[in-house]
């Protein structure tokens, strides 16, 4: 898969709908083989006791039961679109909460995980004019065992608690 | 700042806030819906096609 992609807040598609606190919203994408396809993005708290105030990007076609497919292939006619469309999203969620409030992006496998981090590695000088970008190894960092001087790092004597 | 973008960003907010004001609304709405549903999905294979459709939007 290409990872070419350039970020363009003005190059996105139309936003259809979006709920009252901006954490759900859909729009229609086009896909290689000719169709329509409708996406929807949620930002929901993650629920992470080492991670508070951080807020899960999940996004993807509409399964049958209405929770969001994350895990299907999608030949996105325009990939760069739909990203800047979903981050266009995202940004104005951020611009609407707490300045605490973070926003994480991870795969739901290795592969999206290494693909999310290249497009954000690859559009990083254009995403630092809108995000304040934080790359954290988070799993690694609980492991180290410095709770009292690093906010993502814990004591493993709390492990137990960690909720994956 | 890009100022196209804030433009999108206050559209946005503005959209959201208009969802946030129709659902004040939608107790009335929502109950005179069920009542029409009521009368028009018999089968369950209806009330399945209603549910994806509602998904959908």
């Amino acid at each position: 898969m290409k990872i070419g992609v350039n970020l363009d807040f003005n190059n996105t598609y139309e936003i259809e709908y979006l709920s009252g606190d901006l954490q759900f919203f859909q729009f229609t994408s086009f896909i290689e083989e000719g169709e329509e396809l409708l996406l929807k993005i949620e930002i929901n708290i993650s629920n992470n006791i080492f991670l508070p105030n951080v807020f899960n990007l999940g996004f993807g076609p509409i399964k049958e039961d209405g929770t969001i497919d994350d895990r299907i292939a999608i030949r996105h006619t325009d990939r760069a679109k739909v990203y800047s469309t979903l981050l266009l999203g995202t940004l104005t969620f951020l611009r609407t909460v707490e300045a605490n409030v973070l926003v994480g992006i991870d795969g739901s496998d290795k592969i999206r995980a290494y693909l999310y981090y290249r497009l954000l590695q690859n559009n990083y000088d254009y995403l630092t004019q809108y995000f304040r970008l934080i790359g954290v190894k988070y799993y690694v960092r609980l492991l180290r065992g410095n709770l009292n001087t690093d906010p993502y790092s814990a004591d493993l004597k709390m492990l137990p608690h960690i909720r994956t | 700042m890009n100022q196209n973008l804030d433009k999108k960003i206050a559209v946005l907010i503005a959209k959201a806030n208009e969802t946030k004001a129709n659902k004040q609304k939608s107790p009335a709405i929502s109950s005179n819906l069920q009542n029409s549903l009521a009368e028009k999905i018999k089968t369950r294979e209806q009330a399945k096609s209603f549910m994806t459709l509602i998904n959908a939007l």
